[in-house]
């Protein structure tokens, strides 16, 4: 095995390897013989090496990447069992929680007890070995486990047993489902009202995050103890019940009946589904929770019975059926308008995304008019209609003249489907969708479950018969979601589809236009950008023309040659179109506009990428471009836009040098990515490291090792403390330790990733060197004097060993030869650091310490000063908050003032020693000596 | 902005600058590129292996390239970066292969990693089960590294991210010839440090 080797031997018998492979084979038997005696101990080995070389199996060694075996393993676990104990992923089962048709849900806990919160690990039954389980749930985890939410249980895993079981690990939550709940505690209507408004946050929350819910039921509703209600499963039931292509019935077994009496009759009849399906299951559970009832009185309790209730039967008017006289009151008026207005059977005439149901709840919470209007004349003709099934083209025509258009006309039959109503259909559906979902949104890319629906909007379109505009028109929205979804191949498929059909329209036509836009777009993201270039060529000038009609795709064209123009790194291009596209959309959309802003966004991007720019002037269009960006969205004011144009902003002020500003700049956008992801989410957590880490170079170690404690309490229980994630946050802790010189937290931070990062990283790898010296120097400031030096002694080596100088290695190493007391050797260091760090402004920092190290050194006293005060006018020109850098050199003045009898001269300098540690390290050695250059009675302090 | 010292998190646009800078030896950078890539190549690995028509291998190739043309798609990489890019991202290949494996032995063997012992008469380790085979190349790979930088290196580009000769030669500014070479004997030498 590896340990076996010792360098020394390795390195010869590789020189040795070398020279043999040289030769032709049938001279290296000579070239054995002929090895001097001091390799004598190396020949057998080199002869069957040798020998090696020409075998079959040499030839195949490493050539390939091994097969990574599941089946083999899959073959021998496939008995496990699921008991108490057994392992699933990550969890061991503590005990079952629910049985049921639907599966098993059973408590667990980590396996390797890094978390200590209790976990729901969910069997369904059932779903086992179908074709492409295992990648969906893999996806699934990576979507559903975005969804971070107060109302939310989180999904923390997913995937597929050895034995093909798929299990879902959630978030455990101690509560009652909320009908229980609602009973039990008596709550009135308004209490009912606000629970389900929580219910409502979540569910919109996730929409505009593109998943849909599909299975709202008390039972997946649960709310503590404290009355704060969460929402299971989300998006589970689309991941269960449509599996290869064959979609389930919801009445398939007895255990979905329950599911049945929430669902929607799109879902019934197995139509596409929007965010409207989850806007009618909230509707049924909220009647229910208000009237104690459900919207349907059945006389047979059966499925099929509900299936035609669900289709063709109005609901009951929740305040007639409520079981008291007061509650009925309650819900007479305003509340059955919403109720009624949420269970509609068209989508369409449903509320405009659950956001506008709770809207509507919370006017009627506030006494304020509610926008729900009961009845209209054309709702009640739509219901003459549907009761009258009148041939196709005729409700058409009726539909256009009582002037509803497309609402009316989706309510067609299954029967009688007709061209423009499939289109409507397919339409309704598709705008539904891609309205209350941030498609651009960086963090929402492919979400399975919309992409489903797309592709399965897409086939309707595709086989759809209609005039071309009308199918372009489809592709066309098609596509958009596709590509927001990050679906590159059936993004460039569908393009080009929606491009060879409109030939016929024209080359002016908008949707001809449209479709253009998209395959450019398409050609762009598979790499060809001189195709993307010439055929916006062609379309630019006709979208010209038509910018005044339909300015949006000409600008989203114009920044899509800024995007080439940026990937070509020809930035004057870049730059002339995105400067066009602020300026049409300045012009069409007006200033406010988003796509205004996005368009300076865009026009700040390509600035800041050419270096050769005025950082001046990329910094004023970046200010300017999070100006716009707050007034389009000031409505919204948790974006991801906004995020996206501060992140912008911050980037131009680090690079115009303002790095104080720019990191405050950086910790507003963290605020604001704590609002919109929570304080707890991952990504919350990244950001705060990449601000800690700033704020480390800025040398404000206070915060710094504040938000590094939070990153650390947030990942790590969830990060694997082996990869690279994790190593880089301890050892960012590392450095912040060694800094304020608290060397066992240092010590603790650093020390347990070092195997793993020097595995990672290589051992001579500069930052696991670094590592290393930073607990050598450590252990000096914990009073381990021989250990440190014996332990920097080695580090010095191994840097020599790679034939290197690294200056932060070399500062750390003369920090401690000064503590211990070996000048010479410090100085010598600190020279050779300064030369090796150079000149450059990255490493102003750097060699900023290195002088105040040197400056700390020099003995006569006059020259000390005015060397020690040189040095601090460099620190405080690069660190506005005083460091433990500047602290040692007010220390020192002080000291040199005090030897001359200038105590009271020496009062200030001693104030910021005592300030700096009092802040950083108040238990330290350091403290207590300016704490005494402090005192009024000098008693001479030597050094 | 500068990449901050250690950071994990970059911002659009800058892997370009910083490979550039990685190349140069600036090891924050290299540390940046390693961190950047990390987290795509990884999901991409296991897209792979989970993926519908379920590969028993990771095609390490075409995850390279896939990730390659993201970055570029994102703003991030240049098209003339391809070369650059590859150089760094063999390393992280690496990383994400081996923890691949870690984790999917842990995961199986409900945590504990039992070492599989592979035969020890043989000339050379050419049989044995694959998910053993590269940890093990892995632990040899980090002390042959110690002993001959540039040869590992081209292991790490050969072997855990599918580079051909030619584009190996490329990556690291040497011909064709010293990379066979160097390949060669790197073979030689793990498979005589495996024995």
């Amino acid at each position: 095995m590896t340990g076996e080797h010792d360098l020394e031997t390795l390195r010869t018998l590789n020189r040795l390897v070398d020279e043999a492979l040289a030769l032709e084979p049938a001279a290296r038997t000579t070239w054995l013989d002929q090895l001097t005696t001091e390799y004598e101990a190396f020949k057998p080995r080199l002869k069957l090496m040798l020998e090696a070389v020409a075998s079959e199996d040499f030839d195949e060694f490493l050539r390939t990447m091994p097969e990574l075996d599941v089946d083999a393993d899959e073959a021998v676990d496939a008995r496990l069992a699921f008991e108490v104990g057994a392992a699933v992923g990550a969890y061991r089962l503590v005990r079952p929680l629910a049985r049921g048709g639907q599966g098993v849900v059973w408590l667990a806990e980590r396996a390797d007890g890094l978390l200590e919160r209790a976990v729901a690990i969910k069997l369904p039954a059932g779903v086992a070995h179908r074709r492409g389980l295992a990648e969906r749930l893999a996806r699934e985890r990576e979507i559903l486990g975005r969804l971070e939410h107060p109302n939310i249980a989180r999904l923390y895993d997913a995937g597929v047993t050895p034995d093909g079981e798929p299990f879902l690990a959630m978030e455990f939550v101690a509560g009652r489902p909320i009908d229980t709940f609602v009973a039990e505690e008596g709550l009135d209507t308004r209490a009912v009202v606000r629970l389900v408004l929580q219910v409502a946050a979540a569910v919109a929350y996730a929409h505009a995050a593109l998943v849909i819910h599909r299975d709202l039921k008390p039972s997946n509703v649960l709310v503590d103890g404290e009355g704060r209600a969460r929402l299971l499963d989300f998006g589970i039931a689309a991941l269960m019940d449509e599996d290869g292509g064959e979609r389930d019935g919801l009445t398939e077994d007895g255990g979905r009946a329950l599911t049945l009496a929430y669902a929607s009759p799109e879902q019934v009849e197995r139509r596409p589904l929007g965010v409207a399906t989850d806007v009618y299951s909230l509707g049924v559970l909220t009647f229910e929770l208000l009237a104690g009832r459900r919207p349907y009185d059945l006389p047979r309790d059966t499925a099929g019975a509900l299936e035609d209730a669900i289709l063709h039967t109005e609901p009951a008017v929740a305040s007639r059926v409520a079981a008291s006289a007061e509650r009925r009151r309650a819900l007479a008026g305003d509340l059955d308008t919403i109720l009624q207005k949420a269970l509609r059977k068209a989508p369409a005439e449903r509320y405009d995304g659950v956001g506008a149901f709770a809207e509507d709840l919370r006017r009627w919470l506030d006494g304020r008019p509610v926008l729900a209007q009961p009845d209209r004349w054309t709702y009640r003709a739509a219901k003459f209609l549907r009761r009258n099934r009148v041939p196709v083209a005729a409700t058409a025509a009726v539909a256009l003249a009582v002037g509803t258009g497309a609402g009316v006309a989706y309510r067609q039959t299954q029967q009688a489907r007709a061209a423009d109503a499939q289109a409507a259909s397919a339409e309704v559906f598709i705008t539904s969708m891609l309205r209350h979902a941030d498609i651009q949104a960086p963090e929402s890319q492919s979400d399975l479950l919309v992409v489903d629906l797309l592709r399965r909007a897409r086939e309707d379109v595709l086989t759809m018969q209609a005039p071309p505009a009308t199918r372009v028109r489809l592709m066309n929205l098609i596509a958009d979601g596709l590509r927001g979804f990050g679906q590159g191949v059936e993004y460039d498929e569908i393009a080009t589809k929606a491009l060879a059909e409109a030939a016929p329209l024209g080359p002016d036509h908008p949707e001809a236009l449209k479709a253009g836009y998209q395959k450019a777009t398409a050609l762009m993201q598979a790499g060809k950008a001189p195709e993307a270039t010439a055929l916006l060529a062609e379309l630019l000038p006709r979208l010209e023309r038509q910018a005044a009609s339909d300015p949006m795709t000409f600008a989203r064209a114009l920044r899509l040659v800024a995007d080439v123009g940026m990937t070509d790194a020809k930035y004057r291009d870049a730059e002339a179109a995105a400067r066009k596209a602020v300026e049409a959309t300045e012009r069409y959309l007006g200033p406010a506009h988003p796509e205004t802003a996005t368009a300076l966004r865009t026009l700040g991007e390509v600035l800041g990428q050419d270096r050769d720019n005025d950082p001046a002037q990329v910094l004023a269009v970046s200010a300017q471009a999070l100006e716009r960006t707050l007034q389009a969205h000031k409505d919204q004011p948790k974006h991801p836009w906004i995020l996206r144009a501060r992140e912008l902003y911050a980037g131009a002020l680090g690079d115009a040098g303002q790095l104080e500003p720019a990191v405050a700049e950086l910790e507003r956008a963290l605020e604001l990515k704590i609002a919109i992801q929570g304080e707890e989410s991952r990504g919350v957590a990244f950001s705060r490291h990449t601000v800690s880490g700033n704020q480390y170079r800025l040398g404000r170690f206070g915060v710094a090792i504040a938000n590094n404690t939070r990153v650390l309490a947030i990942l790590a229980p969830q990060l694997e403390h082996d990869g690279i994630d994790y190593l880089n946050i301890a050892n960012l802790r590392g450095l912040m330790m060694i800094a304020v010189r608290r060397g066992d937290e240092a010590i603790d931070a650093v020390a347990p990733g070092q195997p793993a990062h020097a595995k990672l990283m290589g051992g001579a790898h500069p930052l696991v060197l670094m590592n290393r010296a930073i607990v050598a120097l450590a252990h000096g400031y914990e009073g381990r004097l021989d250990r440190a030096a014996r332990e920097m002694a080695g580090v010095v080596a191994e840097m020599r060993a790679a034939g290197a100088a690294m200056p932060p290695v070399l500062l750390t190493a003369g920090r401690l030869y000064r503590l211990l007391g070996r000048d010479g050797e410090a100085a010598r260091a600190f020279a050779e650091a300064e030369t090796a760090a150079g000149t450059a402004a990255p490493a102003e920092r750097l060699v900023a310490q290195i002088q105040m190290e040197r400056a700390l050194l020099v003995t006569p006293p006059d020259a000390a000063k005015a060397a020690i005060t040189q040095a601090l006018a460099g620190l405080d020109a690069l660190y506005s908050v005083p460091t433990p850098w500047q602290a040692d050199g007010h220390v020192a003045l002080a000291r040199l003032l005090r030897n001359e009898g200038r105590v009271v001269e020496a009062g200030p300098h001693a104030r910021v020693a005592v300030d700096v540690w009092r802040a950083l390290n108040p238990d330290g050695p350091w403290l207590a000596e300016a704490e005494r250059l402090l005192a009024p009675a000098a008693s001479p302090t030597t050094r | 902005m500068k990449p901050c010292y250690n950071c994990g998190v970059q911002r659009i646009g800058q892997l370009t600058t910083l490979l550039q800078r990685a190349g140069e030896g600036d090891s924050d950078a290299a540390d940046a590129v390693f961190a950047a890539s990390y987290p795509v190549l990884r999901r991409l690995a296991h897209a792979r292996l989970r993926g519908h028509v379920r590969t028993p291998t990771v095609d390490t190739s075409l995850v390279v390239h896939e990730a390659y043309l993201r970055f570029v798609q994102a703003g991030e990489l240049r098209l003339e970066d391809e070369v650059h890019f590859r150089r760094w991202a063999s390393k992280v290949m690496r990383s994400v292969i081996v923890d691949l494996v870690r984790r999917r032995q842990a995961a199986r063997r409900g945590g504990d990693v039992e070492e599989v012992t592979l035969s020890t008469d043989l000339p050379l380790p050419a049989t044995g089960r694959g998910e053993a085979l590269v940890l093990r190349v892995h632990d040899a790979l980090t002390a042959f590294a110690e002993v001959d930088a540039r040869a590992a290196h081209v292991v790490e580009m050969r072997f855990f991210a599918g580079m051909t000769e030619p584009e190996a030669a490329a990556a690291l500014g040497v011909t064709e010839r010293t990379v066979r070479r160097d390949w060669e004997r790197a073979r030689l030498m793990l498979a005589e440090m495996l024995r």
